[in-house]
């Protein structure tokens, strides 16, 4: 007996895929430092790619695509912290829960990044992660040029002084 | 450098694949709500385009006239059985009161055809205001076995012989939406469809569907079924082994003597064969998802 197989999956299941494999990363990169919790990052990329799919945005490229998922990531984390659960729960981390922290990166450089207030650490990790112009992250996160420009030097001044002029070039 | 460092730091941060299972299980489940909300098929031998024109024309009738409960009884007792499921899907804006479309007919109207036509979980979705007609995942499929070839199209199968050939449809399990297909396999003289189906809470379900050409004659096998979500598949030509992710199987819960298996999932790989009349399914391992 001769078998054949036509291995063919629905689209929309190959869509959630091909969007996880390309971007999935990046999603998560970004919620963890707006969160600074894995499980609420995790649940920010879940709904980013839920919306993703179900509203199917018809993109003109690869960019508009990256910046339109870095948009709803920016808003759906906002979403979540700003939920009335989260204002009147307190982390496990704050309430001395162990096993949060061992699930984020071990770096001096990263800890100082999350001590930052919520604006100034997304608009450092676009910049320096995702290489974003200042134009760029301010359409992303709906400000202006000129308040991005302030949480940036603001941001920088604060690494500094973290970070204790180990690493000069943050500053630039 | 702090950039390179933090690049550095951020390269090993990667998103954990449970969120793309969890995404797909979700929508799943989005898949099944629609599913569940499409109690009816569309009518085979007037086609699309007259369906639709019965459907508009009574929806018509219906609100131009304002005729009430009764009324909707008396214009489509008469009509044809698709008609008539098609305005029970479609007619909320038609149905004055705020009750759903389908306990406007059902409770005060002499419809039995319809009452069989839909399923029981169709009949609890369809008070659903979000009802819509798309159908997901339709995929088209093409096997060749032994002289015969299959064609897979949604739930419509065709298989055709040089003699002869037939058309059947993959009927929805008691209780589950429509089928999505999968995989199909030809083994042991039958043809295997590998579907998912979700329960109206959004479970998801494997369905396993056999044919076999028999005297002159397109033979459906008993549909086998059981929960969870198609992670592989692969055949002998024999016997077919699916590997899904679900509930345990319940001689792994009650062996694990754990309670909390109940939340737990576990990947068990099952084996398809075939007999004459029946798919014969037997659980070769399940073992708690890492």
């Amino acid at each position: 007996m001769e078998t054949h197989e036509v291995p063919m999956q629905p689209a929309v299941r190959s869509d959630a895929e091909a969007l996880f494999s390309a971007y999935g990363d990046m999603i998560y990169r970004l919620a963890l430092v707006r969160t600074r919790n894995p499980s609420d990052a995790e649940d920010v990329t879940q709904e980013v790619f839920l919306r993703c799919l179900k509203s199917a945005p018809a993109f003109a490229s690869a960019e508009h695509q990256k910046a339109w998922l870095i948009k709803v990531t920016v808003n759906c984390s906002k979403t979540l912290l700003g939920s009335a659960f989260r204002r009147h729960t307190v982390a496990l981390e704050a309430a001395g829960e162990p096993g949060m922290d061992e699930a984020m990166p071990d770096s001096t450089v990263y800890d100082a990044v999350l001590k930052l207030p919520q604006k100034y650490r997304t608009a450092i990790h676009l910049f320096y992660y995702e290489d974003y112009s200042v134009r760029e992250i301010a359409d992303a996160m709906r400000t202006t040029e000129s308040t991005v420009k302030s949480w940036l030097f603001r941001a920088r001044a604060m690494l500094k002084e973290d970070l204790k002029g180990a690493f000069d070039d943050v500053s630039r | 450098m702090f950039q390179d460092e933090y690049r550095k730091v951020n390269d090993s941060v990667r998103a954990p694949e449970s969120i793309l299972v969890s995404v797909q299980q979700k929508v799943r489940q989005e898949e099944a709500k629609t599913q569940v909300l499409r109690p009816f098929r569309w009518p085979r031998v007037i086609g699309y385009s007259s369906a639709a024109v019965a459907v508009a024309t009574l929806a018509l009738v219906v609100s131009l006239s304002g005729i009430g409960r009764k009324g909707v009884s008396s214009s489509t007792t008469g009509a044809a059985p698709q008609a008539a499921e098609a305005k029970l899907t479609y007619s909320n804006d038609a149905v004055s009161s705020e009750e759903s479309a389908f306990d406007a007919v059902s409770e005060d109207t002499e419809m039995p055809m319809l009452a069989a036509a839909a399923p029981e979980p169709a009949k609890a979705a369809l008070d659903s205001k979000n009802a819509r007609p798309e159908a997901f995942g339709a995929t088209a499929w093409v096997l060749e076995a032994d002289g015969v070839t299959y064609r897979l199209d949604g739930i419509r199968l065709i298989a055709e012989r040089a003699d002869s050939s037939w058309v059947t449809d993959l009927s929805p399990v008691p209780g589950l939406s429509d089928p999505i297909p999968e995989r199909i396999f030809s083994a042991d003289g039958h043809l295997c469809v590998i579907a998912s189906a979700w329960d109206v809470a959004g479970t998801s379900f494997l369905c396993v569907y056999g044919f076999t050409v028999r005297d002159d004659a397109l033979v459906s096998l008993p549909a086998v079924s059981f929960d969870g979500y198609l992670e592989d598949a692969e055949s002998d030509g024999r016997t077919i082994r699916i590997t899904s992710v679900g509930k345990p199987r319940l001689s792994q819960a009650e062996d694990s003597g754990n309670a909390s298996t109940d939340e737990a999932l576990f990947r068990s790989v099952e084996e398809i064969s075939f007999s004459a009349d029946s798919l014969l399914l037997q659980t070769l391992s399940s073992v708690p998802v890492e």
